[in-house]
């Protein structure tokens, strides 16, 4: 933010990467024949292609945490791990979600679940002032930016405000 | 009443400078390695899971152990050492004791080295639910600066150092509505492991105490 880089705000220790294999073990493998090399390469392209895949989501949630409260606990995280084009819609949403309802309101995510037992995300917009300005803005959101975007969702987030 | 926060992300992190730097722990190290790598054991070090750091300033160059498991690293070169870990809370304070006074006990005896002074820093980034986080550092904003503009100020930050200890108070850069908690303190050596907790945890006390927040229970 304002008095250090945003790098001295971590420990600078990155635990996402395990550290390069030993050597050694390439040398330690039994030799096989071309087909299972190629199994095996196909096998590595899309491990590698999964392990790309998860820092993009990872990315994607560091950059939620830093505009939406999340809750304790993996609810959240693990509904966003299910649903991987919610993210960036959020993101998205977030820029909107500011501009209607003021620079300085708190967004929280919640991922309740319903009656019916299936989890739906919410997207909710902490608001000190009145219902009716809340229900304004929220309206003002849908016209002009949700009901556009939305089909994006399937069915599956929500955008709501909550009287604090 | 104070705001409830909650702490998703910090990091606890101690610099040891040792009374004077011991070269043999560049050239002639591997002794040392090998004990360090046993006293961890117990932690689930593995191979790769030591770093030969051999680029940066001298001082930067060393080996660098990582207990992936507990997200603490611990660095040494010729003069100094570091240890981090990674979300840290009080409750598993007595387990980052242990290991930390492990890795110092270790390299002391096998490295040759003295402690001289123990640099603590712990870092937090604490999230409010509901109140705007600008609502709890409006209390730090110096009313003359304030009076620079009538508009509401939308963030602040504030560093203060004393000879031994320093607070830096910022909008965190990492979450949502969050503010960014840094307490510094140097210890000498002479101080136990458990008398610094108990000191850095009376340091977020005041700190707390002063933004007027409470960690959720």
């Amino acid at each position: 933010m304002l008095s250090e880089s945003l790098e001295s705000q971590v420990s600078g220790n990155n635990w996402s990467h395990p550290p390069a294999p030993m050597v050694y073990q390439e040398f330690q493998q039994v030799v096989v024949d071309a087909e299972r090399w190629e199994q095996s390469d196909v096998l590595r392209d899309l491990e590698r292609e999964m392990a790309v895949f998860d820092a993009e989501h990872e990315a994607a949630l560091n950059e939620l945490r830093r505009l939406y409260v999340l809750p304790a606990g993996s609810s959240v995280t693990g509904f966003l791990r299910k649903h991987r084009t919610i993210p960036q819609l959020l993101v998205l949403a977030a820029q909107q979600l500011k501009w209607y309802f003021g620079a300085d309101t708190v967004l929280t995510l919640r991922a309740p679940i319903d009656e019916s037992g299936s989890r739906s995300l919410y997207a909710v917009a902490m608001w000190p002032g009145s219902v009716r300005d809340a229900k304004t803005a929220l309206d003002k959101f849908d016209d002009a930016w949700w009901i556009a975007n939305s089909r994006q969702a399937l069915g599956d987030l929500y955008f709501t405000y909550e009287l604090v | 009443m104070p705001e409830i926060v909650t702490t998703p992300m910090s990091y606890f992190e101690v610099l040891v400078e040792y009374e004077r730097p011991n070269l043999k722990l560049w050239l002639d190290r591997a002794a040392v390695v090998q004990a360090l790598f046993e006293a961890f054991a117990k932690w689930n070090v593995k191979v790769d899971d030591v770093d030969i750091l051999t680029t940066g300033k001298n001082s930067e160059q060393g080996i660098k152990f990582r207990l992936t498991e507990k997200q603490v690293s611990f660095f040494f070169s010729p003069a100094a050492c570091r240890f981090t870990r990674d979300n840290t809370s009080w409750e598993t304070a007595p387990e980052t004791i242990e290991i930390l006074k492990t890795a110092i006990e270790t390299l002391a005896a096998k490295g040759e080295i003295k402690p001289a002074t123990f640099k603590t820093i712990v870092a937090l980034h604490v999230q409010l639910k509901s109140a705007p986080f600008i609502q709890v550092l409006r209390k730090i904003i110096p009313a003359s600066m304030a009076a620079l503009d009538s508009a509401p100020a939308q963030t602040t930050a504030s560093v203060l150092k004393w000879d031994k200890r320093k607070v830096t108070i910022d909008g965190s850069g990492q979450i949502a509505n969050g503010i960014f908690i840094r307490y510094e303190r140097e210890f000498p050596a002479s101080a136990s492991y458990e008398g610094m907790a108990y000191q850095l945890k009376a340091d977020e006390d005041g700190i707390f105490a002063m933004l007027d927040v409470k960690e959720e229970t």
